[in-house]
């Protein structure tokens, strides 16, 4: 090959190495903990997020007369309800063991205690979370639009990460208690 | 130089051997804080469909850089970022940044056959078609949400020039800024930085993001090219010519449903290589390019009737100066040419996205592009006399359809159309997809693409290329991909794809001693490619992060049979991350190696290994430093020279280091 062109340094090329030098090994000097990146799929982060919402939130004792177990209702998403099955095989959430079950985008959605509603028109959630609005069912969906339709929980997307919104009016409506240190983190989309 | 690359080969294999150890001490996502999932990325891509949709069901090959990776890893430009990602390079021949992408990067090549795109809008220029990545972007990387990279053809969606990729850039919100920062930087080869930026988030819905950069290198010193080493030239040592200056604002506000994004940046370049036949080391008339980017782009969405309906409005804005110092009748003084370029457009569009019966989703829109301007003008300075004015102007209009039908969460086909209508020709540019998802964890994949890249208004000039160039058509591309994207235990996500493509009628130059200029642009060229491509992103323990491709490639002119310049056969690429003990601190380290090129001549540039390090470290409460080292090892390499230079290889930076200071003034 014909000889290509060769860089000649500037002098502060030194100077600069030293003092880089300098400053990366002060902050070498330690390492330990921080935030974390992902290599999750969309469906199982919104599972996991329906699990740490579902951990703040408190059933009516009259709730679990009929059924013991903690029910997780899944209408119109089966990735999302894979998910759920696959994070809580095994868990509980103080001391009630989770279940997850389909339901039809129709309902009934008896013995529901939490319902996430995806995949669907947002006139068809908006119907199922009316049809749950007085009793102790934490709605929660990903359709735009659907906490202003009388759901409780809206979960949607916000620079690449999964946030969500909790009418708070909605959730005690609904008779059910969720905790301030999951309405601190609920934002309007 | 092959010392440097096995170095760096070798790092990253004891890297990876590290990295690669069962995942047991992952975290489990269920025992992560809310807090903690929503810091968590999504994994979802708006692109490839213009809607959001995950990665594993796009209709494409997709990777993307996150804001936290560009400022980990200190990325300052879209160039940088592209150099690192999974079957792309970028060479740069010391004036603009040439995206290679599967093989195809032709120096000298105005990056038209890549559409880049901000926030889904459009930015390629109207005159060269051209996707400026280097600090000729026009925009702060810093103001970077995300970058998607999508592979393959995507003119079925965005028509013209989304040919072997499309590169969307998602700005930031004022709640990502969240608060008023002032940060400045310093580096070797006289770099200097000050930016300020601030954004904040209202009740209602208003969200307002701010910021200005001011930036300037002096480059190397003294470049030496041995094919001007003469007494007259300098002995081949171009001094102090390396230079640039950058200015770039932006700006964004959204208040409910509507969204302002504007932006407006302009950076001038010192070209140290004689290109074009200019003279070497001239000081006084300097060869020198300026380019100006602006950006105003209103966007209004809201759902209809359960119809997502997206309305869009667009100005467009490029500018380029260039200053080209030629030999005069007398050795004092040159001739001195000045070409500019003036392109201006106005884009309005309506977007439409449907859920249907049966688990579709439909997606449609029209789009009409107003090319007001696409003026070029070339003149003498000192006497003037005007070479060329050209004036001219075009109107195109689109429409497109997709339709995504779900069976059973377990397959999805993806089918889409475009029409688009130029004031010579017309052309529809299908595209079409089966995903077939075992489970929620993984999906393979067969995409189909077709795309094309119309002729651009500067191959169009008749007064430098002559009458023929009235003749050309569209560049067009089929290509076959399969691709198997698989998620392992919420730590691993593992990608492996496999292409094959070919590009017919592609616009070359060729002699036409009639023309102006002594050539012209013709559709002689074919192209195929193939290759396969692998990629690990992980998730490990003490939330280290790392992530590692592989690309082994080859294309060839179907004429020839001959293999592309500056096209590497093999490409590998690793990046780690780990977290020191300050909370927010950061060593990262990125791996990048490249084997050898082609030049234009039928020489070969040499293979070269690069290692980039960069250091993040707060202190105290309102102040972070960080520090990035670029090419560490000092590996000297080149990148192939277009026919434009009389260099063959034009060489690249040498070991660069840069440190900054960011002093949040103020967060909510």
């Amino acid at each position: 090959m014909r000889e290509p062109g060769t860089l000649r340094r500037d002098g502060a090329t030194r100077r600069a190495r030293k003092l880089l030098a300098a400053a990366v090994l002060v902050c070498l000097l330690q390492p330990a903990p921080a935030a974390r990146a992902q290599e999750v799929t969309t469906p199982a982060l919104v599972a996991a997020v329906i699990v740490g919402i579902a951990k703040f939130t408190t059933w009516p004792a009259d709730a679990f007369v009929d059924e013991p177990n903690l029910v997780f209702c899944v209408a119109g998403d089966p990735s999302v309800r894979e998910e759920l099955e696959r994070l809580t095989r095994g868990r509980d959430i103080e001391g009630r063991p989770i279940v997850v079950r389909p339901e039809a985008p129709a309902g009934p959605f008896d013995g529901c205690h939490l319902l996430y509603l995806s995949g669907m028109s947002l006139a068809r959630a908006v119907d199922a979370a009316g049809q749950v609005a007085d009793r102790p069912v934490l709605t929660i969906s990903d359709i735009p639009g659907f906490s202003r339709g009388g759901g409780i929980t809206l979960l949607y997307f916000r620079q690449g990460r999964v946030a969500f919104h909790i009418d708070v009016d909605a959730a005690r409506r609904s008779g059910i208690q969720i905790s301030s240190r999951a309405l601190v983190l609920s934002r309007q989309p | 130089m092959v010392t440097s690359l096995v170095r760096t080969a070798a790092c990253c294999v004891a890297a990876m051997a590290v990295l690669i150890r069962p995942a047991h001490a992952q975290q489990p996502l269920p025992d992560l804080s809310l807090e903690e999932l929503m810091r968590l990325d999504a994994g979802q891509v708006y692109g490839a469909s213009e809607r959001l949709q995950p990665v594993t069901e796009a209709p494409a090959s997709v990777s993307f850089i996150t804001a936290e990776e560009i400022a980990r890893f200190g990325y300052r430009t879209l160039a940088e970022i592209l150099h690192g990602v999974r079957g792309m390079y970028v060479s740069d021949d010391r004036n603009f940044s040439l995206i290679g992408t599967r093989g195809f990067g032709k120096p000298g090549d105005y990056n038209s056959r890549i559409l880049l795109l901000v926030n889904g809008h459009r930015v390629n220029d109207n005159v060269f078609g051209q996707a400026e990545v280097g600090a000729e972007f026009g925009m702060d990387a810093a103001m970077f949400e995300r970058v998607e990279i999508i592979r393959g053809p995507a003119s079925a969606l965005y028509g013209d020039s989304a040919f072997f990729a499309v590169v969307n850039v998602i700005t930031k919100t004022g709640a990502s800024l969240d608060g008023v920062s002032l940060t400045t930087e310093v580096g070797t080869l006289g770099r200097r930085m000050a930016r300020v930026s601030g954004g904040v988030e209202l009740d209602g819905g208003v969200d307002l993001a701010l910021a200005a950069t001011v930036e300037g290198s002096d480059g190397v010193d003294e470049l030496y090219f041995s094919e001007f080493d003469a007494p007259e030239t300098n002995h081949g040592i171009a001094q102090g010519l390396d230079g640039e200056g950058i200015r770039q604002f932006y700006g964004r506000l959204a208040v409910g449903d509507f969204t302002l994004t504007t932006a407006y940046g302009t950076r001038r370049k010192d070209v140290p290589t004689a290109s074009f036949g200019t003279l070497f080391n001239e000081q006084l008339f300097r060869e020198r390019t300026t380019d100006r980017h602006t950006l105003v782009d209103a966007e209004y969405v809201r759902t209809l009737a359960g119809t997502r309906v997206a309305f869009r409005g667009s100005f467009d804005r490029f500018t380029y100066d260039g200053i080209y110092p030629f030999a005069g009748e007398t050795e004092d003084r040159p001739l001195v040419g000045h070409n500019s370029v003036d392109g201006m457009r106005w884009t309005g569009g309506v977007r439409l996205v449907r859920r249907l019966p049966w688990q579709q989703t439909l997606t449609a829109g029209v789009e009409v592009i107003d090319n007001v301007r696409q003026n070029q003008h070339s003149q003498y300075l000192d006497p003037q006399v005007t070479l060329l004015d050209s004036k001219m102007s075009s109107l195109q209009q689109a429409f497109y359809v997709q339709d995504e039908v779900r069976w059973r969460n377990r397959l999805v086909v993806n089918a889409g159309l475009r029409y688009d209508r130029y004031e010579g020709f017309t052309r529809a540019t299908p595209r079409a997809a089966v995903i077939v998802m075992p489970s929620t964890m993984q999906s393979f994949k067969y995409l189909f693409g077709n795309a094309f890249r119309a002729p651009n208004a500067y191959e169009r000039n008749t007064v430098y290329f002559g009458g023929r160039v009235d003749e050309l058509r569209p560049e067009s591309i089929d290509t076959h991909e399969v691709v198997w994207e698989r998620y392992t235990n919420d730590w691993l996500r593992t990608s492996v794809s496999g292409y094959w493509y070919q590009a017919d009628q592609l616009i070359a130059v060729a002699l036409d001693p009639d023309a102006l200029l002594g050539v012209t642009y013709v559709n002689q060229g074919r192209v195929r490619a193939r290759g396969v491509e692998v990629e690990a992103q992980m998730r490990l323990k003490w939330n280290w992060q790392a992530f590692a491709s592989y690309a082994v490639q080859r294309a060839v002119d179907d004429d020839t049979r001959e293999e592309l310049p500056n096209s590497p056969r093999h490409m590998a690429k690793a990046r780690l991350s780990i977290p020191l003990r300050t909370p927010g601190a950061y060593l990262s380290v990125e791996g990048l190696a490249f084997s050898d090129r082609g030049t234009v001549s039928g020489a070969r540039v040499p293979g070269v290994g690069l290692l980039n390090v960069s250091l993040i470290q707060p202190i105290g409460r309102a102040f972070e430093m960080f520090v990035t080292v670029r090419n560490a090892f000092d590996a000297q390499y080149w990148d192939p020279a277009s026919d434009q230079h009389r260099q063959d290889a034009i060489p690249r930076d040498g070991r660069t280091a840069r440190i900054g200071l960011r002093w949040r003034l103020w967060a909510r």
